[in-house]
């Protein structure tokens, strides 16, 4: 496994974003660590949206995630990235997520499998393992995460891995 | 100079369908193996781990998942995952401490199904010899054509 990029940001954005993603590997690896400056006071955690090469569409997902004491199933989910703690979580408390593409570069449709987790000191935190499809046969150059929120805050963080099968 | 992760060790790629797919002489010189497997499978069928050739009942497990669960995993595999024919599915097995020889041997699963179901689950082989092979079975069905097979080793 080889680091290709690490990205912190260092004034609020919408999104973070790896592009010209080199295609000398087989499979790729992201961390995560998303905060936003927005408050959702019902659940406090916001949506993070996925996309790859700018699209957002033939994306197909489900999770299995638990909220405290609750348990759930999402189906049909389609880009969806995962939770984010918002503004109202424990202060400096940031959401990890991990993510493992594999063949990313091939002409067969790409499935990814990403496990997120929201922080905080409450009774209202996340955890999930979500399965992800993108129906597409391009190989990815590069890929995008966003907030639903407001905007992703500063300290938010994601590494790029690289992995080469034998 | 940093400890290297991710070791490639072999990889197979599918040309024709096949039930098994096995690596062996495995290397002791590693902790853990991680084993990657994104694909199709020719009946939504379960799929199983084999370690050195063992088909007796020494394969324990327990379970999260969301969604379909079909046929049961019997006690002779350590299940892998629910494979799929029409979605490419992508399953990862982490296999802990593989050369040890005082302990049973467990690895834990992540398995991604969008069109059927999303797993995590555990899985304990009742055998203290070290793994020297691994055998990725389709259990009742095979592997498609294209399904990749990829172990990689984690250095300690």
């Amino acid at each position: 496994m080889k680091l290709i990029e690490t990205k912190t940001l260092s004034s609020a954005a919408t999104s973070i974003s790896f592009t010209s993603i080199p295609q000398i590997y087989t499979d790729l690896f992201l961390t995560l660590s998303l905060r936003d400056t927005g408050t959702n006071a019902d659940n406090k955690v916001f949506n993070t949206v996925l996309s790859f090469n700018g699209s957002t569409s033939n994306f197909s997902s489900r999770a299995l995630y638990g909220q405290g004491t609750v348990p759930g199933d999402l189906t049909a989910i389609s880009n969806f990235g995962g939770w984010h703690p918002d503004n109202g979580a424990t202060a400096n408390v940031f959401g990890n997520t991990s993510v493992y593409i594999s063949n990313y570069t091939s002409s067969a449709n790409k499935a990814y499998s990403m496990d997120n987790v929201t922080e905080n000191n409450g009774t209202t935190a996340f955890a999930s393992i979500m399965a992800g499809l993108w129906s597409n046969s391009s190989a990815i150059t590069s890929f995008t995460f966003t907030t639903s929120g407001t905007n992703l805050a500063i300290g938010s963080t994601a590494s790029l891995y690289g992995i080469t099968k034998a | 100079m940093p400890t290297p992760t991710y070791v490639a060790l072999a990889s197979n790629t599918l040309s024709s369908t096949t039930a098994t797919v096995t690596f062996s002489s495995i290397s002791g010189a590693y902790r853990d193996l991680v084993l990657v497997v994104n694909g199709k499978t020719s009946a939504n069928q379960f799929t199983g781990l084999r370690f050195n050739s063992d088909s007796g009942s020494n394969y324990t497990m327990v379970r999260m998942y969301s969604g379909a669960n079909s046929t049961t995993a019997t006690a002779t595999y350590g299940l892998f995952t629910t494979g799929d024919t029409t979605a490419d599915t992508l399953s990862i097995a982490q296999i802990n401490d593989y050369s040890s020889t005082d302990k049973h041997k467990t690895f834990l699963v992540r398995s991604n199904i969008t069109a059927n179901n999303v797993a995590g689950h555990a899985v304990r082989w009742a055998n203290t010899t070290a793994i020297t092979s691994v055998s990725v079975e389709a259990i009742s069905t095979t592997w498609a054509i294209g399904t990749t097979f990829s172990l990689f080793g984690i250095v300690s």
